[in-house]
């Protein structure tokens, strides 16, 4: 017998999705999480998976891929490592001023507008006189004596564990930060080290500060906690060799790796749950998806574009930027706990404060009197006491009608329905700006997309979205709460390496693009040796990131394989022309382009979990309710609704809406008229029917 | 007609939205770095009779939207204004931009016949033409020396470009194919507004679309007349002066008289000086900008920024000041007039509402630009970058260092883009010690920046408020003065005006050493530990912590830093 396992820490609970390589079949268990050390859960959800299969010993887990916040975390709550900063002498103002960023209406006039104050403060700065130029020249070479005399003091002043360096131009030419780190090493050999130039080799020193300093933050942070998994994981012997961490791109890094690179992990939380998607995407064969995953107090949406996850190079926590790969995920303040109420002006609002799990909705009766997005799906009919969570959490539905009635219903003059359905329609309604704004910025057509609905919340308000945008399908795969887990198990070993060059972008870059590859490809190779492998056993991806001459942002080009040539310059200009009129409707042809940046991607295939196929009925089965009751839509008020049980439902049934269908961790609702049904894996594919932008 | 309060609020929802999604597009197709790294732009929406609905971005681009519709609807007329009509302007008297690089494009949407609403977008240009590169001179005397002043005209006619006004455009520009990509660029982002709005009526039929743009003007003014109510009744009044108009160093005042009544709230600019000779000048709708933002910021930054709102503020900006310039006065500059006219408003509203007054921000925004000729002879390269300062301590904490204050944002240019496209090095870019007024809040910082320029240029300083400074208040103290200087410590070493124009030898260098924000409340009871970081972090240098702060600090080899037993 042996099992993969995903992993993924989330806020309340810890999910363990693991899957049997012989059998295929897939078994999972939740745990409480641990937030004071979050191994703890990770070692106690392994054991628990372990006790609840027969015969299983944790030595049979030969794979194990794990999703962790715990570099977000520090960031968040500031408990990151004792950190110090080196800079060029005279950029002390770089980290203060930050990088411009896009102004938002309210902000613009308010007096109390505030930046985050810095990771690293000033105290611990320490300005180093070098200095490279912008083609690479040093025309100050490293004043080593005052590298020497900075760490002192740092230790001296704070008793550093880890330092960031981010020199001027570094990308061009990393030879003062790397002396720098020689001499630290030298000296204080325990001290961990940050390079600019090797975190991140790209132009803009802000967006290499920030991200060096991200990275010395959480370092130190995240080694300990993974020498404490690793120790356990030792303990009981699972994976050797075989252990993965989640990086925010989607894929998976060695332990090994991550230990290298902590600032990869940051904005790794919500990235499993895509992998999910695009999984979703490779068995159903559509190539569009909008993941839509609705939590608690907020909404994350991803797009999938040609069965390929739209990645970003830019990241925020806190207010924290953290420039690296990163699958592109937004998300919406609202979810099932946000509260509704009406202001001062008169308006109904929504958010974006949450009521949490504690006090949490009204309907919960733990103290919370304001009404949520749950009470009006409880007062609706989209959810019943009965069946909420499998029966097993008690809610009160006189509450959550109490709760609207005072604060929603009587200040707008409307029955409880209409405004129990007004929380609904102006929550979905957010959901839905977030949505079209991130497909129209990049000129995406939502005609042309399927919703892939997960979280808890996810399948209750898909159908109502999807029509709304247009949408014509929504999917809603066998365990909607367990999006993050499943994903772990659904990747590859996927690293990317960078490297800035501002150069003309015509056959005369040729010989400089194949040393600069050549370099990136030999650090990739050293990786992938490290861990044991050959370079053989991965696929390679070469990409240069163009823009036309003087534009400021950049679109990412892959090369085809093979030697580079004239011709590969000219499909590189001819796709990134196309790709300009995509994604912001013009292209000019006929202007020259530049190159900023060169990157190489690497892709370790892993052994994956597929999805069994299961046992169907004939298909086109009419299912039949287990039950009914009295559900408030939009169009035609209180219906009759049947109401199915998720797990009797076969591949081959089809549902005729209005239905509501439960399942232990979600519910899924089908508007009149629209029409469901079960493929081969189990997925639920809803027919959400025609529907305008 | 009678709406179902849901459906009008889901509908604004998505005007919001759709301003999103234009700003979105105009940032990312940017071509110039004014666009693409600092984000002076903006985009926006007006009613078919040219009410803001809002913008998003840059705030002071709405009042002019709204004015630039208003003009367009009454000089071509309704007869002549089509699907596929696309306008551009820049012209700061008809077209009501706020000066000449702004370049505002608005694209009409209708829907069933019907005129429903504008689409509109701005950007600032790094150059329409005149006498220095980047298009801004102190030298400016009048309109006509502003570069190229296009009125309103049809830069697209039924959805078919006009290559003449296009090549016009292009021909007066040192800088043709930025100006014309950002162009395209607005453009776009306004045809992807249109054909969004143009989908919502299709959805929700016109009358209901123009419905729910009446509830949002209506909830602004409800909401900032619950605001206003909650202010004491009074009057109150505040001035403040700029160092010199750019033709000469008297000094130029702008005065505001606020009259609180009820609900609503008047605003008398009438004591400012009269217009002046160089292009210190603000136009009127740049005043109203600024004088608006200041009365939302003070009371609640939350209410959205429309129409609705001049229902209850009244502005008197009077004819012929340096508040209201007569056509064809120089405008250029407007930046520190507007400036001074914000922190004015906000202090005068500060007596009559103590609990919420604020210290001013720090003084000297504005802008520099290099023009570098080109070896051989192809067109200047134009370098321009916005000078920020910070804001002013609140009752609520420390004002936030290095923004540009008048309309917040985080916008100083890469070192590394800067040196890697122009011919200059950035020498020092740090934190200005002491910069941020004293107090138990203290202003945020400002900084120093230095450039050397390795080939001659041309330099123009837009900014102003190297004499008169910006204020503390509640006890709290004044920042640094901003400070320009020409090559420092050299024998040709000299201090700037805020409005020069020079040109520069390789090797020379401009210094500049920014404002902080004025200091709130008195600094002797600034928390301790804080000061104490502040100290060791180099932002409150030693001596002022003593003289400022009344504090004696030591300072300890390692850095560490504590007070000294007194």
């Amino acid at each position: 017998m042996t099992w993969s396992i995903g992993i993924d820490t989330g806020g309340t609970f810890t999910d363990v999705a693991g899957l049997d390589l012989a059998t295929g079949r897939l078994h999972t268990v939740k745990v409480p999480s641990t937030p004071h050390d979050p191994s703890e859960a990770v070692l106690a959800g392994i054991d628990a998976f372990v006790a609840s299969v027969p015969g299983m010993r944790s030595a049979d887990i030969g794979f194990f891929a794990h999703g962790t916040t715990v570099a977000t975390n520090a960031v968040i709550e500031r408990k990151g490592a004792r950190s110090g900063l080196l800079i060029t002498r005279g950029t002390g103002a770089v980290y203060m001023a930050r990088s411009s960023a896009q102004p938002m209406p309210g902000e613009m006039i308010d007096p109390g507008y505030r930046k985050p104050s810095p990771l690293i403060p000033g105290r611990m700065t320490r300005e180093i006189t070098e200095r490279t130029l912008f083609d690479g020249t040093i025309e100050t070479p490293l004043d080593e004596a005052s590298v020497l005399a900075a760490v002192r003091e740092l230790v001296a002043a704070g008793d550093v564990e880890s330092i960031a360096i981010c020199f001027l131009f570094s990308f061009m030419n990393p030879t003062s930060e790397l002396a720098a780190r020689d001499i630290i090493h030298r000296h204080h050999p325990d001290i961990r080290v940050s390079l600019s130039c090797e975190l991140l080799p790209v132009i803009r020193e802000y967006r290499r500060l920030s991200t060096t300093v991200a990275d010395a933050f959480v370092g130190p942070v995240l080694q300990t906690y993974l020498g404490r998994l690793g120790d356990g994981l030792r303990a009981r012997d699972v994976a050797d060799g075989q252990s993965f961490i989640m990086q925010s791109n989607g894929g998976l890094m060695t332990v090994e790796v991550a230990r290298a690179n902590p600032v990869q992990t940051l904005l790794s939380g919500p990235a499993a749950c895509v992998i999910s998607g695009a999984y979703l995407s490779g068995i159903t064969g559509i190539p569009n998806i909008v993941t839509f995953d609705v939590g608690g107090t907020s909404t994350d949406v991803a797009l999938i574009v040609g069965g390929q996850i739209t990645e970003t190079q830019a990241g925020t926590i806190a207010g924290h930027h953290a420039y690296v790969p990163m699958n592109e995920i937004s998300t919406i303040g609202a979810g099932g706990g946000t509260i509704a109420r009406v202001g001062q002006d008169g308006r109904l609002k929504v958010g974006p404060d949450s009521a949490g799990a504690s006090p949490g909705p009204a309907c919960y009766g733990r103290g919370g009197s304001e009404p949520t997005v749950t009470d009006a799906d409880l007062v609706l009919g989209y959810l019943h006491p009965n069946t909420f969570l499998g029966g097993t959490f008690p809610i009160q539905e006189e509450a959550a009608r109490n709760a609207i009635a005072d604060a929603v219903a009587r200040p707008l003059g409307l029955d409880l329905d209409a405004a129990a359905m007004g929380i609904i329609k102006l929550t979905t309604s957010l959901m839905e700006g977030e949505l079209r704004l991130r497909l129209l910025a990049r000129g995406y057509d939502p005609r042309g997309f399927a919703l892939v609905a997960v979280g808890g919340a996810g399948p209750l308000h898909a159908s109502l979205i999807a029509r709304n945008l247009g949408i014509q399908q929504v999917i809603v795969p066998p365990y909607p709460g367990l999006g993050s887990a499943m994903g772990l198990l659904l990747t590859d070993v996927k690293r990317s390496y960078v490297q800035s060059r501002l150069r003309h972008f015509d056959e005369a870059v040729l010989p400089e693009m194949e040393t600069l590859f050549a370099a990136l490809i030999a650090r990739a190779s050293d990786e992938v040796e490290r861990g044991g492998k050959d370079l053989g056993e991965v696929q390679l991806e070469r990409v240069v990131d163009l823009r036309y001459v003087g534009q400021g942002y950049e679109l990412s080009i892959p090369l085809a394989p093979g030697p580079l040539t004239p011709a590969s310059i000219e499909a590189a200009r001819a796709r990134f022309h196309e790709l300009h009129l995509d994604f912001y409707g013009n292209a000019a042809p006929e202007k020259p382009l530049e190159m900023i940046n060169l990157r190489i991607k690497t892709t370790t295939p892993l052994r994956k979990l597929s999805l069994p196929r299961l046992d169907c009925v004939e298909e086109g089965t009419v299912a039949q309710p287990d039950g009914w009751r009295a559900v408030y839509f939009e169009e035609g008020g209180r219906v009759q609704t049947g109401i199915f049980q998720r797990n009797k439902l076969r591949p081959g049934h089809v549902v005729n809406g209005p239905a509501i269908i439960d399942q232990m961790d979600s519910t899924t609702v089908l508007l009149p008229a629209q029409r469901a049904r079960i493929d081969a894996y189990g997925n639920i594919l809803i027919a959400t029917g025609e529907g305008a932008l | 007609m009678q709406m179902d309060p849901i459906t009008l609020e889901i509908i604004a929802s998505r005007f919001e939205e759709i301003q999103q999604i234009m700003k979105q597009r105009l940032f990312r197709t940017g071509y110039s770095t004014i666009l693409r790294e600092s984000f002076d732009g903006s985009s926006g929406l007006t009613t078919a009779d040219g009410r803001l609905i809002g913008a998003s971005g840059v705030s002071y681009h709405t009042v002019p939207y709204s004015m630039m519709v208003k003009w367009i609807v009454a000089h071509f007329g309704l007869d002549d204004i089509h699907p596929g009509d696309t306008f551009l302007s820049n012209d700061p008297y008809k077209g009501c931009v706020a000066h000449t690089p702004d370049v505002a494009v608005v694209t009409p949407v209708f829907a069933d016949g019907v005129l429903v609403a504008f689409c509109t977008s701005m950007g600032h240009k790094p150059d329409v033409g005149g006498i220095a590169p980047s298009t801004s001179s102190a030298l400016s005397r009048s309109i006509f020396h502003e570069g190229l002043v296009v009125p309103p005209v049809k830069l697209y006619a039924r959805g078919v470009p006009n290559e003449g006004v296009q090549r016009i455009l292009a021909n007066n520009s040192r800088t043709p194919e930025l100006l014309m990509g950002d162009i395209e660029g607005q453009v776009g982002c306004t045809r992807i507004g249109r054909q969004l709005m143009e989908e919502l009526c299709a959805r929700y039929s016109v009358p209901v679309v123009q419905a729910a743009m009446e509830l949002l003007l209506d909830s602004a003014e409800t909401r900032l007349r619950l605001a206003l109510a909650a202010v004491p009744d009074g009057d109150a009044s505040a001035e403040n002066w700029l160092d010199g108009d750019g033709a000469s160093d008297r000094p130029v005042k702008v005065h505001v008289t606020v009259r609180k009544r009820g609900d609503t709230l008047s605003l008398d600019l009438t004591g400012s000086d009269p217009q002046t000779l160089g292009p210190a000048n603000a136009v009127e709708q740049a005043c109203r900008a600024a004088a608006t933002g200041a009365v939302l910021g003070f009371l609640d930054p939350g209410i959205p920024f429309n129409d609705g709102v001049f229902r209850a503020i009244e502005i008197d900006t009077g004819e012929g000041l340096c508040v209201s310039p007569r056509f064809p006065s120089p405008v250029n500059s407007y930046i520190p007039t507007t400036h001074i006219l914000f922190n004015c408003v906000a202090q005068a509203l500060g007596q009559l509402c103590p609990e919420r007054a604020f210290a001013d921000s720090g003084l000297g925004c504005g802008g520099f630009g290099f023009g570098y000729a080109q070896p051989g002879g192809g067109p200047t390269r134009v370098q321009y970058e916005v000078i920020e300062t910070a804001l002013g301590g609140t009752s609520r904490g420390d004002g936030a260092p290095m923004v540009f204050t008048v309309m917040i944002f985080e916008s100083v240019e890469p070192i590394e883009i800067v040196e890697t496209e122009f011919p200059v090095r950035i020498d020092d870019f740090s934190v200005r010690t002491d910069s941020g007024g004293a107090g138990i809040h203290r202003g945020g910082l400002g900084y120093c920046r230095s450039w050397r320029v390795l080939q001659d240029a041309q330099f123009s300083s837009r900014t102003s408020h190297r004499r008169f400074g910006a204020s503390g208040i509640a006890g709290g103290g004044a920042p640094l003065p901003s400070r320009t200087t020409l090559n420092p410590g050299r024998p040709d070493e000299r201090v700037l005006n805020g409005l020069e124009q020079l040109n520069l030898k390789a090797g020379d260098v401009i210094r500049l050493e920014q404002s902080g924000g004025g200091g709130w409340g008195d600094p002797k009871d600034r928390d301790g530990q804080a000061l104490l970081d502040d100290v060791a972090d180099g932002y409150v240098s030693e001596e002022s912590a003593r003289r400022a702060y009344g504090r004696a600090v030591t300072r300890e080899p390692s850095g560490r830093v504590a007070f000294l037993r007194e």
